[in-house]
C-alpha cells in the first residue's frame, strides 16, 4: 500500500510542478525550454533517401537581455547520440534569433537524416546558447529520443529471413511432436 | 486469509514495478541500467511469493512448481503456440500492408536474461500463487478474470497516462487482459508451470528481439491480439479434449 502512496506522491509532484515537461527534461535558467514538439511515434522515411521529420522548441526568455528595450539572441546547438550535429550559429547565415525578454518563441525545423544508417533510435539533445554581446553563454540543455524506422514490404530480404527462421523453428518443433507421439495423440 | 496473501503480493508487485516504471520515465535512466533494474525486482518477486508459499507451509506442486515427465512435449507445444502467436499478429498483417524495421536490440544478453526472469516471476505469482488460490476459493472463471484483470494492471505503462495517451493505455490493457485469460487457461489446463512461463518467454523474446512489427494501427494491433489469442485458446481446448495434456493427470495422481 506504501508502494500505491509513492506512486500517487509522484505523480502529483510531477503534476503540480511548473518545471516539469513531458518527455523533456529541460533546466529553468534565465531563459529556458518550456517544451519541444517532436515525433513521438515511429518516424517513417520520407522517400527512399531520407527520414523527414519536424521539431519546435518553444523558449521563453525570463531574464536575458542586451539593453533596455530588452532584446537578446540566442541560438542552438543539436546533438545527435552525443556528436555535435548542427550548430546554428556557425551553420546558417542568421546565426541567431530574437526573443525579447518576458516573450516566448516557438522555432520551427526540419530534420532530415539519411535513410542508409539503417533504422536507429537516436539520442537527441539540444542546448540553448545566449549571445551575450558577442559572450556566448549555455542556458539550458533538453533532451528526447526519437526512432527511426524502415518501411518494407514483404518481399524484403530482412522480412524473408525472419520469416524463414520462424517457419523452421515451427516446422521442428511439429516435426519433434509427431515423432515423440503424445498419449492418445 | 489466502485471499489477503494474494491482494498483498499483487498490491506490492503493482507498487514497485509502476514505481519503477515512473522512475524510469522521469529519470531516463541508461538502457543497460533499466533492464539490470528491471531483472533486480522481478528477482525480488520471485524471492517473495517462494517466501509467501514457505511461510504457508504450502506444497510447491500444488502451485504449479513441478517439472513434468514429458517436458520436451509441453516445452516444444509452448514454443508452437508462442510461434502461432506472432505468425498471426506480425506477419499476417503485415503481408497485407507492409512492415516496420526497427533499430536493433542493443542490449540482446540482459535483455535475454530480464525475459527469462520476467516469465518466471509474473507467471509464478499471476497464475501459479493468484490464479491457484483464487480458483480454490471462488472456483475457475472468477478467479480466472480477477487473476487477467492484475496481470493488465501490472503490466501497463502507468506513465503513458501522463502523457494522455488513452488509446495507447486502454488497448494495452485489453491486450494484456486477453494474455492473461489465455494464460491462465493454458496454466489450468496443463497445471504447470513450465507451459505458461515457456509461451509468455518465447513471446517476448520474439517481439522484442526480431526487429520486425507490421505496420497497423493500434485499435488493428489489438485486433490481431485477440484473434491470435482465441486461436490459441481453442487450440489448447482441443488439445485437452485430444488428451494432449492427460499424461499430467496421470503424473500428478
Amino acid at each position: 500500500m506504501s508502494c500505491v502512496l509513492l506512486i500517487l506522491a509522484i505523480f502529483a509532484s510531477a503534476l503540480l510542478n511548473p518545471n516539469f515537461v513531458l518527455s523533456v527534461k529541460g533546466q529553468r535558467g534565465n531563459a529556458y525550454f518550456t517544451s519541444i514538439e517532436y515525433p513521438k511515434s515511429h518516424i517513417y522515411q520520407y522517400n527512399k533517401d531520407f527520414w523527414n521529420f519536424s521539431m519546435r522548441p518553444i523558449v521563453h526568455n525570463e531574464n536575458c537581455a542586451v539593453d533596455d528595450l530588452g532584446q537578446a539572441w540566442f541560438f542552438f546547438k543539436f546533438y545527435r547520440d552525443g556528436e555535435l550535429w548542427w550548430n546554428e550559429y556557425n551553420d546558417t547565415t542568421y546565426k541567431i534569433w530574437q526573443c525579447s525578454l518576458n516573450h516566448t518563441v516557438k522555432c520551427d525545423y526540419e530534420i532530415l537524416i539519411p535513410t542508409w544508417i539503417g533504422p536507429k533510435n537516436y539520442d537527441c539533445k539540444i542546448e540553448l546558447y545566449w549571445d551575450n554581446g558577442g559572450s556566448l553563454q549555455l542556458l539550458d540543455t533538453t533532451r528526447f529520443s526519437v526512432t527511426c524506422v524502415l518501411a518494407v514490404y514483404p518481399s524484403y530480404i530482412t522480412v524473408v529471413s525472419y520469416f524463414f527462421v520462424y517457419s523452421l523453428a515451427a516446422f521442428l518443433l511439429i516435426f519433434y511432436l509427431l515423432l515423440t507421439r503424445p498419449y492418445n495423440w | 486469509m489466502r485471499v489477503l496473501w494474494c491482494l498483498f503480493l499483487f498490491f506490492f508487485v503493482f507498487g514497485l514495478q509502476q514505481m519503477m516504471n515512473v522512475l524510469v520515465y522521469i529519470c531516463l535512466p541508461p538502457e543497460w541500467l533499466q533492464h539490470f533494474t528491471y531483472l533486480v525486482i522481478h528477482a525480488v518477486y520471485l524471492g517473495a511469493v517462494i517466501q509467501l508459499i514457505k511461510h504457508e507451509n504450502s506444497d510447491f506442486q500444488k502451485y504449479g512448481f513441478w517439472w513434468p515427465e514429458n517436458s520436451g512435449k509441453y516445452i516444444s507445444i509452448s514454443a508452437l503456440l508462442a510461434i502461432a502467436h506472432f505468425f498471426i499478429t506480425i506477419f499476417l498483417p503485415g503481408s497485407f500492408m507492409g512492415f516496420e524495421l526497427l533499430p536493433p536490440v542493443p542490449q540482446a544478453s540482459l535483455e535475454f536474461m530480464e525475459i527469462l526472469l520476467t516469465s518466471i516471476a509474473s507467471e509464478s505469482i499471476f497464475r501459479g500463487y493468484i490464479q491457484g488460490n483464487l480458483t480454490r476459493i471462488y472456483g475457475f472463471l472468477p478467479a480466472l478474470g480477477v487473476t487477467s484483470l492484475m496481470f493488465s494492471l501490472y503490466g501497463l505503462q502507468l506513465p503513458s497516462l501522463l502523457s494522455f495517451d488513452l488509446t495507447f493505455f486502454f488497448t494495452d490493457i485489453a491486450s494484456l487482459f486477453i494474455a492473461g485469460v489465455f494464460l491462465g487457461i493454458f496454466f489450468q489446463k496443463t497445471m504447470t508451470l513450465v507451459c505458461p512461463v515457456t509461451f509468455y518467454g518465447i513471446l517476448l523474446l520474439s517481439h522484442r528481439l526480431t526487429t520486425l512489427k507490421a505496420i497497423t494501427t493500434t485499435y488493428l494491433a489489438l485486433f490481431f491480439d485477440v484473434i491470435a489469442y482465441g486461436f490459441l485458446i481453442l487450440l489448447v481446448y482441443d488439445l485437452t479434449r485430444k488428451k494432449f495434456f492427460g499424461a499430467i493427470e496421470e503424473e500428478t495422481a
